[in-house]
């Protein structure tokens, strides 16, 4: 399993990757499938990477169970923008 | 993964964040939750839970108004009176696919949060991208302390329902915050 801090370029569809070492990895869509909750982490594998939500986003989910979305949105990261919720 | 006995959260980046897995539309989903304690009602993004494009949100979204589940028009302190106004007239006019201001409830649905498991009513909205959040409306069963922890010097969320107040929970408090069991 790949654990280290990840770029976009150390990731392909099929990894076994943590949530946690997609953090530095901004403005990607990227989804995993057949996903574990491990401690404070959760892992699974990679079943999309995209700049947008598009029909192969869509396929990796209705294909696939144990969905972890992760998407981190580098202006809410260096402060530019909160949410008032 | 074996369920605890209370909810213990961390502070990052000035929120409390919690490891989440839902049951929904036939998926399991597993994903970081906020704890909102300004929150009213609980607000689930569909979208930003399973990374979906929109036409798909959009398709759950009309099974969500075919299903006849219940809805209400949800707003954040930026959305303008024009914008509420409209919705209102969306809403009175039977165009609910129209309304991005919806969240549709789904009864009774079984949530772990970082292995605390509890079922709740669960508030989707299908169009908009913001936090998933956890808030007063499943908080208020929860007897919780938020504070500094004795123990670790970490500022904690530390909670468990109201109606299964237990041992272990208990002793959370009081190794964190130094409460004595009444037990």
């Amino acid at each position: 399993m790949k654990s280290a801090k990840l770029r976009l370029e150390d990731i392909r569809v099929g990894d076994i990757v943590s949530e946690n070492s997609l953090s530095g990895i901004y403005n990607v869509y990227i989804t995993l499938v057949d996903s574990k909750i491990v401690g404070e982490d959760i892992v699974g594998r990679i079943a999309y990477i995209g700049r947008d939500l598009n029909e192969e986003a869509d396929r990796a989910v209705a294909e696939n169970d144990n969905i972890c979305a992760i998407y981190n949105d580098i202006d809410e990261v260096e402060g530019e923008v909160t949410y008032d919720e | 993964m074996m369920s605890k006995g209370y909810l213990i959260s961390t502070l990052e980046n000035n929120c409390f964040y919690v490891k989440a897995e839902i049951c929904l539309h036939g998926k399991t989903i597993k994903n970081r939750f906020k704890l909102d304690t300004g929150c009213s009602y609980s607000t689930v993004p569909y979208r930003v839970l399973y990374n979906v494009s929109y036409n798909t949100s959009l398709r759950y979204k009309q099974l969500a108004i075919d299903s006849k589940l219940a809805f209400q028009r949800s707003y954040g302190v930026s959305d303008t009176d024009e914008v509420k106004a409209r919705d209102k007239n969306l809403v009175k006019d039977n165009r609910l696919l129209e309304c991005t201001a919806l969240k549709f409830t789904h009864k009774d649905i079984p949530i772990t949060l970082n292995g605390y498991r509890i079922r709740h009513d669960i508030a989707v909205n299908y169009d908009r991208t913001s936090n998933i959040l956890i808030g007063m409306d499943i908080l208020k069963d929860f007897d919780f302390h938020c504070g500094e922890s004795e123990w670790n010097g970490e500022y904690l969320f530390l909670g468990c329902l109201k109606e299964k107040i237990n041992a272990e929970y208990l002793n959370e408090l009081h190794k964190h915050f130094g409460y004595i069991s009444p037990l």
